[in-house]
């Protein structure tokens, strides 16, 4: 019996975790993928929005600027990478000019500290070489960036140093009430508890429905994202969208943008269509081409382009594609069902979805300590410390780790730069990895430019001897994701 | 960054960042021309590079007369630097190089090497183009290799990859592995090639798809991959013209594995740093008729330098590499005058990029590959309009490296390499 | 009978026609060179190969690579193959080693193509 189940352990999952881990209580999370952060959470542009663009008065609004404000202390606290670059909105004509100035009004409604509207002389000076049809823009000052798969499973982590357990592999068929209890039916068994989070992103209208008259409906929208090489990353600093625009193709969006990333990468994106079925991540030629497309338009108007004068196609490295649960009210649904105490919803959580879940996750746990009562716990500890990487650590903290443990000399991602020692501690960690792009999501062995083409082998036979299991086992990502299929000479 | 501290700083006469047939050649090389102080630093856990994992023959006819495997190839430099007593370490990755010579290392033997060499020798080979940069539509699933990593799981680790594969891309090291899969025992279902013909040796075609009844689609792509957690099947789509997809011509291939052969990029990440010029044409550095390249006393050669198809032409390139890094070594500075060689028409990939007005031999070697297939062609050199060397080729094809040479004597401005059709 | 081959020589790649009766070649067309004739002798009535491949060793997943010490015909190729999946090789092994003496009754042997300890 648990107090607590949360369902789902994408940002809002791994942030409610750890803010009711610092109450007495006996909590589990329940992710039906293979690892923790395998959704949204995962698959998308990695922005820390101002929030300029919420409508005012809404969810979004409201948690994105209060999570936003939220991430220096979180990351510090979490060992994250994180940094506040700034965001740049650019107009090319005098409409979207307007829509510029109906950004600004938006945002001094909502709160962002320091948004402006900047003329084409202020954004020259704030980054030089935007293009010559960039008529000015707004600037968001507190537009970030974050790796969001190490945030959250640094939330995860920390979650579990103060006792939550995390049980992956173990999807959520049906919820029910149990006599003054819930019945959580899942492919490993049953769970009983008293209260339910419900963050089981693209899916989480199908719980709600199960345990409430006030049903929602949530439609899966998806949408693409290119990877470019570190190398371009010296050349890009704010991250810097168009207006949002009709895309020729149909669809709308924020407006496409260029994002520089927290691991040196650039990710271009991105286009949103709905889609039918929740689960499908496949990227569409259709949305790669969008992309492609508009920066070959487009490229001249990024400051980027003074430097790399022609949109640099051959530095593609990878591309991805995100689900986000669309809900059908258009705002996020967070909060205690009215009509059944005790679950409480972070659903619908699309854009602004990873800079909001942090605050969403606060929120939800005081609103449910202030309600039940629940008793704060004495040693919590809201730090997760991790070593430096290698690749970032100085050549006198690469002799010390060293020295201290000699897998330090062993490099097995070559590209990014990843050593034994960071690839046996990831196998190891609080909630391990298990098959091969877990160890990438821990430590970028495989994110590199040859995208695991040297390296996945060796990290193969690793989780092969860290874990005591038969090579042939090992999996890509969980499953029946088998990388091997057969041994020479054996048929 | 860097500790200033010299306490670690090894001097070393000759390093070598690469230990596969280019960086044993140079070496072996090196040390036949004087040179004792030698090091060679490898990634792997062994020396032999890619050679090691190539357990087909085909090698070593021309260097050797005789026909060997990549495995019986490696071994004869590995023999050669065991015996000569030659220094290497393995497991060993190069971190950073500056325009001064200093390389700093990260090894088990010993954590953070640093390392000042009076010469440099870039021997790093190359890796492969992944799915990613071909941004291939569809899911993400197991079963995606590129044919190196098949090769490697194959040959050294043992383990076979797939059952049922597709593989895309027609280039040798896709047509070697459609071979090495079906005596396997495993069902190699098409190979797709985007172009109207394929980079690989005729030779390949008969003795890697033909001998096993391998259907090989030329003007076709795959166009979507399908699959959630293991490959499922792809989609294959013929091109046009320009190389697009020509929608209604998709149909589906079963399969639980496709197999990437769609390009090599020669490694150069070192070379920034250290501000060598680099060759947008070849992908490695800009290089001289000695194998120097923009920074004195650092050469290149082998994979890295250009993508080669016979290890026999990069072993004799390394080899003199090797020997003019002896001679930089021993205080032979060179001050000739240089000219610039440029790519023209149907010609790419063209090294070396400058000539030397004078030096010790009489001719001048370029190889370059043709940008498309040519039958009944001339190569042609010329200077300030003039043909000063030509030479007819019955047919020129991508796969295979084109190899031109005329006397130094005969150069005095820049040149210019092209491919005229008769 | 009439084969049609595509002669390996050089990447030419001519197409040869080749009139055969059992053993014997009456006819070779096609070629630009004399190679070519050369070659379509063999290859139409009976293709030969050196086969490279793979062997298990004992005790580890890593395998020998190892071929016939000479071609032997195409046809037999999964002959061969199957019969040396039958054995594993014994480490130590030297590069040059006989693995397997006169494979399927070819003529020639298996041999290892690189040092295994």
């Amino acid at each position: 019996m648990f107090d607590v189940i949360i369902i789902g352990a994408g940002i809002c999952g791994a942030s409610v975790a750890r803010f009711l881990s610092q109450y007495k209580l006996k909590i589990a999370v329940l992710e039906k993928g293979s690892d923790v952060c395998v959704g949204t959470s995962r698959s998308n542009s990695a922005t820390v929005h101002s929030g300029h663009d919420a409508l005012p008065g809404t969810q979004k609004a409201r948690f994105n600027v209060l999570g936003n404000a939220m991430y220096d202390q979180l990351c510090q606290e979490l060992s994250v990478p994180f940094k506040r670059n700034g965001t740049v909105i650019f107009a090319t004509n005098e409409k979207d000019m307007h829509s510029v100035c109906d950004l600004k009004k938006q945002a001094d409604i909502n709160g962002v500290p320091g948004a402006e509207v900047l003329s084409r002389e202020q954004l020259l000076h704030l980054e030089p070489g935007f293009g010559a049809r960039v008529l000015g823009g707004l600037f968001a000052p507190t537009g970030g960036i974050v790796c969001p798969y190490t945030l959250v499973i640094h939330s995860c982590y920390s979650a579990v140093q103060n006792g939550v357990e995390f049980h992956r592999n173990t999807a959520v068929a049906a919820v029910k009430k149990d006599g003054g209890a819930w019945s959580v039916l899942t492919d490993k068994g049953r769970f009983r508890c008293n209260y339910i989070f419900n963050c089981a992103g693209v899916n989480a209208d199908i719980f709600n429905n199960m345990v409430s008259e006030q049903h929602f409906h949530i439609t899966p929208r998806k949408g693409e994202h290119l990877v470019l090489d570190k190398s371009l990353a010296p050349f890009a600093k704010a991250t810097i969208c168009q207006t949002p625009t009709d895309l020729p193709g149909g669809g709308h969006t924020k407006g496409m943008g260029l994002m520089p990333s927290m691991d040196g990468t650039l990710i271009l994106g991105c286009p949103a269509y709905d889609s039918i079925y929740p689960e499908d991540t496949a990227t569409m030629r259709g949305g790669v081409d969008e992309i492609l497309n508009y920066f070959r338009t487009f490229w001249d108007c990024f400051p980027i382009s003074s430097k790399i004068p022609v949109f640099p196609e051959p530095k593609i490295i990878s591309s991805f594609c995100g689900v986000r649960a669309h809900p059908d009210t258009d705002d996020f649904i967070v909060g205690e069902a009215e009509d059944a105490p005790g679950f409480f919803n972070a659903a619908g959580i699309e854009s602004p979805g990873l800079t909001a879940g942090p605050a969403i996750g606060k929120h939800l746990a005081e609103l449910a300590s202030d309600k039940y009562g629940f008793i704060r716990r004495t040693d919590y500890n809201p730090f997760f410390y991790k070593t430096k990487p290698f690749r970032e650590m100085t050549e006198a903290e690469r002799q010390e780790a060293f020295i201290k443990d000699p897998d330090y000399g062993r490099l097995v991602c070559r590209c990014e730069q990843v050593t034994l020692a960071e690839i046996k501690a990831a196998i190891h960690a609080p909630i391990g990895a298990e098959d091969i792009n877990a160890v990438k999501m821990r430590t970028r062995a495989g994110m590199g430019r040859c995208q695991g083409g040297f390296c996945s082998p060796e990290i193969l036979r690793i989780l092969s001897k860290e874990l005591q299991r038969d090579p042939l086992s090992i999996t890509q990502c969980g499953g029946c994701s088998k990388v091997l299929l057969g041994k020479v000479g054996i048929c | 960054m860097r500790n200033s501290s010299v306490e670690n700083l090894q001097n070393v006469d000759l390093v070598i960042i690469g230990g596969g047939c280019a960086g044993m050649s140079a070496a072996i090389s090196a040390h036949k021309n004087g040179i004792r102080d030698i090091l060679i630093l490898e990634r792997s856990s062994y020396l032999g590079g890619v050679l090691k994992q190539c357990i087909h023959n085909g090698f070593g006819i021309h260097r050797f007369g005789q026909d060997l495997t990549g495995s019986e190839y490696a071994k004869r430099y590995t023999d050669e630097i065991d015996r000569l007593g030659i220094s290497f370490l393995t497991d060993t990755f190069v971190l950073s190089l500056t325009q001064d010579h200093d390389i700093t290392a990260i090894s088990p033997a010993g954590g953070i090497l640093r390392i000042r060499a009076k010469a440099v020798i870039l021997a790093m080979g190359c890796r492969e183009r992944p799915r990613g940069a071909l941004t291939i539509p569809g899911t993400r699933p197991a079963g995606i290799f590129s044919a190196g990593t098949a090769q490697r799981y194959l040959n050294l680790e043992g383990y076979i990859v797939g059952k049922k594969i597709v593989i895309l891309g027609s280039g040798d090291i896709g047509l070697i592995m459609a071979r090495e899969f079906a005596i396997e025992g495993s069902e190699v279902l098409a190979v797709a090639e985007i172009m109207p013909y394929s980079s690989g040796l005729i030779r390949n075609i008969v003795q890697c798809l033909e001998d096993f009844h391998i259907p090989l689609y030329y003007n076709t792509t795959v166009t979507r991959i399908e699959g959630t957690e293991r490959v499922t099947g792809v989609w294959l789509s013929q091109v046009d013209a320009s190389r697009k997809p020509v929608p209604g011509t998709e149909r589906f291939v079963a399969c639980d594995t496709l197999v990437l052969s769609v390009g090599l990029i020669p490694e150069n990440e070192l070379c920034s740093e250290a501000g060598i010029e680099l060759s947008s044409d070849t992908g490695g550095a800009v290089v001289d008729d000695s194998f120097q390249t923009s920074v004195p006393g650092v050469f290149a050669c082998g994979n890295a330098l250009h993508v080669h198809d016979l290890v026999d032409f990069v072993s004799m390139e390394s080899e003199v590499a090797g020997e003019r890094a002896a001679q930089f070594i021993r205080g032979k500075s060179d001050t000739a005058s240089v000219v610039r060689a440029e790519p023209g028409f149907g010609v790419m990939a063209l090294v070396p990029q400058r000539v030397r007005l004078t030096g010790a031999e009489d001719r001048i070697k370029f190889q370059f590959r043709p940008r498309q297939r040519f039958e009944n062609a001339e190569i042609r050199i010329t200077s300030d309009g003039c043909r000063i060397s030509s030479v007819k080729k019955r047919v020129l094809t991508p796969g295979e490296m084109c190899e031109l040479s005329l006397e130094r004597s005969s150069i005095h401005s820049d040149l210019k390499v092209e491919v005229i059709g008769l | 009978m009439i084969k049609q081959l595509i002669c390996i020589n050089c990447p030419l790649g001519c197409r040869l026609n080749v009139a055969f009766s059992g053993d014997e070649v009456m006819d070779v067309s096609g070629n630009f060179c004399p190679r070519g004739a050369d070659y379509a002798k063999q290859e139409a009535v009976c293709p030969m190969r050196v086969l490279t491949t793979l062997m298990r060793i004992k005790g580890t997943d890593k395998p020998l690579p190892v071929r016939t010490d000479g071609a032997i015909p195409l046809s037999r190729l999964f002959d061969c193959k199957e019969q040396l999946n039958q054995i594993e090789a014994v480490a130590p092994v030297r590069s040059g080693d006989i693995m397997i003496h006169n494979i399927c009754d070819t003529g020639r042997n298996i041999i290892a193509t690189g040092d295994f300890d």
